[in-house]
């Protein structure tokens, strides 16, 4: 384990975008309640996404749109499985897409 | 700005904005498209109502070292749309620079008005200084019959001492004038901040 946190000091958010700028190869694990996620991060791009049974692009927006909730970032397992490789402004502007979409 | 020890990098971001249709993603296309590919990344491209969210990064070597860091530019357009307030506002989080994209067309004031102004709302929010925030005016479409003089565009807009560029982004012209004027603003600041 090298960083732990809350999404109160720092958003899950920018949490990912800093993580993918400096191209670490690191695995957020999060839980809030009884909801966990885990991202997967290599090369600058989110590489796998779990969060409350949803997996791809979809479990990256269910956990920014967490209100708070607890992280841990360690390093990327030797094991992972990409099953994707998105940048994460990419989802970031599509999850704020669909916020404005459904307010709109 | 984003510092990149690992990399030796200066990521500065540029915003293109401007009202839904004035050319913003017209301007980012020519740019990529004209940027040699092994010192550009991935186009990314989001669909929204009308036009679409353009993104990309580049290394810029012609403009030497800033700070000793290698400056690479991150450039994006927002949606234009009223209701994609929440995106744009994202979308302006830590940018170093708009460019203001105007529709020079005689029928879209009130469209480039209400985007300066939620422009100006957006960066006061963010915690900006007007007066000192790299901000470059594209007049845009001036190939179009029925543009309105620069002399009304200035009028009509509060431009002030800004720097303004004449353009027609879908035939090229003034598209690296205004990139060019946004980038130097831009190192100009951060010079003076670092």
């Amino acid at each position: 384990m090298f960083l732990q946190g809350s999404f109160s000091t720092i958003s899950a958010a920018a949490l990912i975008q800093t993580l993918c700028t400096e191209r670490r190869a690191a695995q957020i694990e999060a839980w809030r309640e009884k909801a966990t996620a885990r991202i997967c991060l290599d090369e600058g791009m989110v590489i796998a996404a779990h969060c409350e049974g949803h997996e791809g692009p979809e479990a990256v927006f269910r956990l920014i749109s967490w209100p708070d909730g607890l992280f841990r970032v360690v390093r990327l397992p030797v094991h992972v499985e990409a099953t994707m490789a998105v940048p994460p402004e990419e989802l970031l502007l599509e999850a704020a897409r669909r916020r404005d979409e459904q307010i709109g | 700005m984003f510092i990149n020890w690992a990399l030796g990098e200066i990521n500065l971001k540029i915003v293109y904005y401007g009202a839904a249709l004035s050319g913003k993603t017209t301007n980012l296309q020519f740019i990529y498209a004209r940027t040699p590919a092994n010192l550009r990344g991935r186009l990314i491209s989001l669909k929204t109502q009308q036009d679409r969210t353009l993104l990309f990064d580049f290394l810029q070597l012609e403009i030497g070292k800033v700070a000793n860091l290698k400056p690479k530019f991150k450039l994006y357009t927002v949606p234009g749309q009223v209701y994609y307030a929440a995106s744009r506002r994202l979308i302006l989080q830590g940018t170093d620079g708009v460019v203001f994209v105007v529709d020079s067309q005689a029928g879209r004031m009130t469209e480039n008005e209400e985007s300066w102004y939620t422009m100006e709302q957006h960066l006061i929010e963010l915690g900006h200084d007007l007066q000192t925030f790299p901000i470059v005016v594209q007049f845009n479409k001036r190939d179009l019959p029925h543009a309105l003089p620069v002399q009304e565009l200035r009028r009509r807009l509060p431009i002030d001492g800004r720097p303004c560029f004449e353009a027609s982004a879908i035939k090229g012209h003034g598209v690296f004038d205004t990139l060019k004027a946004s980038m130097n603003g831009v190192v100009a600041a951060v010079r003076r901040a670092v």
